[in-house]
């Protein structure tokens, strides 16, 4: 229920906050920034986090399934198949809190939910890899938040940055496929190539991931 | 009578943190992270910054001042108390889950209720010492703080503070949900919220890390420490550890 209701309400927090930032010299606040940041991120490492808790709480069921003669990939479609799920849901419910917040009505609403869509699937798959090398529930969690919290601000864009490394971040083209969607209504075939392969290379490692450990566990 | 019992509760607190301790240092990937994520996190946001100045409000003993400060050394200074404030935070909230079903099965061996919470806060309060050191020393690539000792005292505070936060938040919502909102949260407060070079509303002065984060601002900054947070920052700590307690005391 919780992980229904905060979402929305970090999508808040983030408007109260970029908000207060925002008049401070030096630092740009594009118009509806906080609310398309924070949509994107409530939405991903929501995803995230269900990644890492998934494959660590999983560890005992996942163990008799393989002996049962269950494939790696498929326990991993079935934890992917459960991420996407509750991400398709919470993306909803943080659209519609966006659309609540923020005085712009989005161009291409089905693109907007697909760009967060998409980087939820990427933060999905990179708890699934977290939790699969890692094992852990605090040393997962400590991991995905370190790398979450520098990924947010570097994609949101509202600390000055000198520095080539904020394009190359997981949700940096999620991010502007998000912007373009709502402000153009179309997404680039860049970011959506990049965002893409993102996710396959992800998908690949996280499979590795699984094997490994399906194979020691 | 009184010294034996005083002397048996202590070795009753002495065994838990013990217990509690060696959990955390036999697990090298916890102690590995929280060596290497200040390191990565304080020195990454350091280097990725520009080199340039920017006015900043920050206090010192005479009251508010504009300074200009180099924004690398800037914000060092408040990524220093939120990566504390995360570590600690994310440990206290693991701490108070891990511990509840032993915890309950302690009790009922005769373990007073305030031991274990002593016991507890033992292995918090060496991992905020720990956390607090290594932060120091990385943030030092990037900043040489005017004032260290204040500095130092300003990121324990911050993250003794977010420590509780996290312990308070784990009596009150399962793991995932409280991982999500300290994700957020030590982020939104210390980094933007409270950042200086913006024209903060009232109400973010009875926010967590509002003192700490004035204080660590000052110390870095400011030649003459605005002293005038200590002591609010500390109740701010009391503040939410006490309602840590309590609701571990009903629980």
């Amino acid at each position: 229920m919780l992980l229904v209701v905060l979402p929305p309400i970090v999508l808040l927090a983030f408007d109260i906050s970029l908000e207060t930032i925002g008049d401070a010299p030096g630092i740009e606040v594009p118009a509806a920034a906080a609310e398309l940041g924070g949509a994107l991120f409530a939405t991903a490492f929501l995803a995230g986090l269900l990644g890492v808790f998934q494959v660590v709480g999983g560890t005992e069921p996942d163990r008799r399934l393989v002996v049962c003669g269950y494939q790696p990939w498929e326990i991993l479609s079935a934890r992917l198949l459960t991420i996407v799920a509750a991400s398709a849901l919470v993306a909803t419910l943080v659209y519609a809190t966006f659309r609540w917040l923020s005085d712009i009505t989005p161009q291409a609403p089905v693109l907007v939910i697909g760009a967060l869509l998409v980087a939820a699937v990427t933060y999905g798959l990179l708890g699934v890899i977290i939790g699969s090398l890692i094992g852990r529930e605090l040393e997962g969690s400590l991991i995905l938040v370190f790398l979450a919290d520098f990924d947010a601000f570097a994609a949101l864009g509202v600390i000055p940055m000198d520095s080539d490394i904020i394009d190359y971040v997981p949700l940096a083209h999620p991010h502007a496929m998000l912007e373009s969607a709502v402000h153009d209504g179309t997404v680039a075939t860049g970011d959506l190539a990049v965002a893409g392969t993102y996710v396959v290379v992800l998908a690949v490692i996280a499979l590795l991931a699984v094997r490994i450990r399906g194979e020691t566990i | 009578m009184t010294d034996v019992s005083a002397s048996g509760s202590l070795a009753r607190i002495r065994a838990v943190a013990m217990v509690g301790g060696r959990d955390v240092y036999r697990d090298p990937v916890l102690v590995g992270l929280l060596l290497v994520i200040p390191a990565y996190f304080v020195g990454a946001w350091g280097m990725i910054v520009p080199d340039q100045e920017f006015p900043a409000d920050i206090a010192t003993a005479d009251g508010t001042a504009t300074l200009t400060v180099p924004f690398p050394e800037l914000m060092t200074t408040l990524i220093a108390p939120v990566t504390a404030a995360l570590l600690v935070g994310i440990t206290g909230l693991f701490i108070v889950q891990r511990s509840a079903a032993v915890d309950r099965r302690l009790t009922v061996t005769g373990f007073r209720v305030s031991e274990l919470l002593a016991a507890r806060f033992v292995i918090l309060a060496t991992i905020t010492v720990l956390v607090v050191s290594i932060v120091t020393a990385v943030a030092y690539l990037h900043l040489t703080p005017e004032h260290l000792s204040w500095f130092v005292l300003a990121l324990a505070l911050a993250a003794g503070t977010y420590g509780a936060v996290g312990a308070l938040v784990g009596l009150l919502v399962g793991r995932m949900a409280g991982v999500y909102i300290l994700l957020f949260v030590p982020m939104l407060d210390i980094l933007l919220l409270q950042s200086p070079m913006a024209d903060p509303d009232d109400w973010i002065r009875w926010l967590p890390g509002h003192h700490a984060t004035e204080l660590a601002l000052s110390a870095a900054f400011a030649s003459d420490v605005a002293t005038g947070h200590v002591v609010p920052a500390v109740l701010m700590l009391f503040a939410v550890s006490g309602i840590a307690i309590l609701a571990n005391v009903i629980r």
